[in-house]
């Protein structure tokens, strides 16, 4: 007769290490709804010190976690009650969590889940000893965004997206993510400092530029068709990347470049753009800029960390021309000419 | 090998081992003895400790009265032993730390530990007095795969764990029961709070 009385096991009457030994056996996701169980398995959970490299968030209709660890990486899909207007939902409640160990198949579907998104992402920063999350990428408006500020209160995000979902790897845009949505995400995420956006959500030069103005660590821009030299000026960023833009030449840059040299943009180390229909022999017109050769390889480290939090992140330089500015601050800027396009690449030494 | 095979005999059965290899004599809280190679003992990081200590002969094996695991009944030493004899000579591992650990339940500890929930808990409790390093990684990989396909709710229930309520009624009734007057303080100090008294004193 099938046993229909399910066994228990009383864990907690384990001697000290056997208790952890079983916590240590645990499947990653297990371990993780074990911390769900109560206080006291919450702190249980994390002294195992089950470390994770990082973690990313992934914004869409069907939203996830993807969380890596040294031998494993594991997706935890998350899903709040839908609304059936289509309109932005609340982040609180969540209704179901599943989760996936990649290659491994061990896979959790914790339905009637009765926690907050904001308890799933406090347990999951806890029970893997992370410290920031290293991207949460929007690809659709599809949660409230107060109550996403809220859900994240207390977690620090390295880095916001704006993405569209399909095509995101090779940069071709979609209006899944209305610009006025798009923009209170940067307002309400002000502090995050770096962003990907794909899609300029900018109405005005007015509304764009308080936004530049912000001392970001990274920007990267795909759709640059309004960007000026003028925006660039504003901007207080450390790292300014721009896919393309119609309304830059090399003449532009060379202007750009002479503002640099004079003072403006302190805060700049690096700034790249690829630009179309330019003439490469503008760029360094008038700048007395010294040729370094190809032979020569230097490596550029980023100010700020990298996502684990760890590592500098390390460029290798090939050459290039130097320039300096008066206080004596020395540039090296890189072309790399392409059939109907040049990359301009813009490093300063600190 | 199977379970049933396992060199591992009680010596009310009159087994006499054929191997002219040294063999222990252990008796159980419950008064079973067990003859255990001393290769299997080696096993036991506890065991192998006592024996060396001890410095036993073949003839001391005989004459002197069984060594006494005080705190093991029979039925859970016989597994002991059990497992013991079959991975006898094999290393003992090592926990490099790494977590979740890597651990595979081999078909013959799978069968061994084909027990009920209360035997398999005694054993995990034998392993660990007795530090059979490899035996506890196994049993315990048993019990943490018992959270498979378990929801949060039923893993509460699965494992016995109390709700934070609980916990927390057994916190006051245990720090009652150690010190009343340090209640009555606390309830002095709540009561103050309430009144909106700023200091205790």
């Amino acid at each position: 007769m099938e046993n229909i009385v399910q066994q228990t096991f009383p864990l907690l009457k384990l001697p000290v290490d056997a208790l952890k030994n079983v916590l240590q056996n645990m499947e990653v996701l297990h371990l993780l709804g074990f911390s769900f169980c109560s206080k006291a398995s919450l702190e249980l959970a994390t002294s195992v010190n089950l470390k994770a490299i990082y973690t990313s968030l992934h914004i869409s209709d069907d939203s996830y976690f993807i969380i890596n660890f040294q031998l494993t990486n594991i997706i935890l899909n998350f899903c709040p009650k839908p609304n059936p207007s289509g309109q932005p939902i609340q982040l609180s409640e969540l209704e179901r969590v599943s989760g996936t160990v990649f290659g491994r198949g061990a896979d959790v579907h914790w339905e009637n889940f009765a926690h907050t998104a904001r308890d799933l992402f406090q347990h999951v920063f806890s029970v893997f000893h992370l410290k920031k999350i290293r991207r949460v990428d929007f690809t659709k408006d599809t949660f409230e965004v107060e109550s996403l500020k809220e859900s994240f209160k207390g977690l620090e995000i390295a880095e916001i997206g704006f993405l569209e979902e399909e095509f995101a790897e090779i940069g071709i845009i979609d209006d899944s993510i209305p610009n006025e949505y798009a923009r209170e995400v940067l307002s309400q995420f002000s502090h995050v400092p770096r962003f990907v956006i794909q899609r300029n959500p900018f109405e005005t030069a007015t509304q764009a530029r308080k936004f530049y103005i912000q001392n970001l660590t990274g920007l990267r821009l795909y759709d640059t068709t309004s960007l000026t030299i003028n925006d660039l000026l504003m901007s207080n960023c450390s790292r300014f990347s721009a896919f393309s833009s119609n309304l830059w030449s090399g003449k532009v840059l060379n202007r750009w470049l002479k503002l640099w040299r004079s003072g403006c943009n302190p805060n700049l180390r690096c700034f790249e753009i690829k630009i179309v229909n330019g003439r490469v022999e503008d760029v360094l017109k008038g700048l007395n800029a010294q040729t370094i050769p190809a032979t020569k390889t230097r490596v550029f480290e980023q100010s700020d960390l990298d996502f684990t939090g760890e590592r500098r992140e390390k460029t290798r330089i090939r050459g290039g021309f130097d320039i300096r500015r008066s206080g004596g601050t020395c540039a090296t800027i890189t072309l790399l000419e392409k059939v109907d396009a040049f990359n301009f690449a813009f490093y300063v030494w600190s | 090998m199977s379970v049933e095979n396992a060199p591992v005999v009680d010596v009310d059965e009159a087994a006499i081992p054929v191997e002219k290899k040294m063999y222990y004599r252990f008796e159980s809280n419950d008064k079973k003895e067990f003859r255990v190679s001393e290769l299997a003992i080696q096993q036991s990081e506890t065991l192998n400790r006592l024996v060396e200590a001890m410095g036993y002969t073949s003839e001391d094996v005989e004459n002197k009265p069984a060594i006494a695991i005080e705190n093991i009944d029979g039925k859970t030493l016989k597994l002991v032993f059990q497992w013991c004899e079959h991975h006898k000579g094999e290393a003992i591992p090592v926990d490099d730390g790494s977590v979740p650990k890597i651990v595979e339940i081999p078909e013959f500890d799978a069968k061994l530990m084909d027990i009920d929930n209360g035997l398999l808990f005694k054993l995990i409790w034998a392993a660990d007095y007795l530090n059979i390093v490899q035996l506890l990684n196994v049993s315990c990989k048993k019990v943490a795969n018992m959270a498979q396909g378990k929801t949060p709710a039923q893993l509460r229930r699965v494992y016995l764990l109390p709700s934070d309520e609980e916990d927390e009624a057994a916190k006051r009734a245990a720090q009652e029961a150690q010190d009343p007057r340090a209640r009555e303080v606390e309830e002095e100090f709540e009561e103050r709070k309430r009144q909106g008294g700023n200091s205790f004193f």
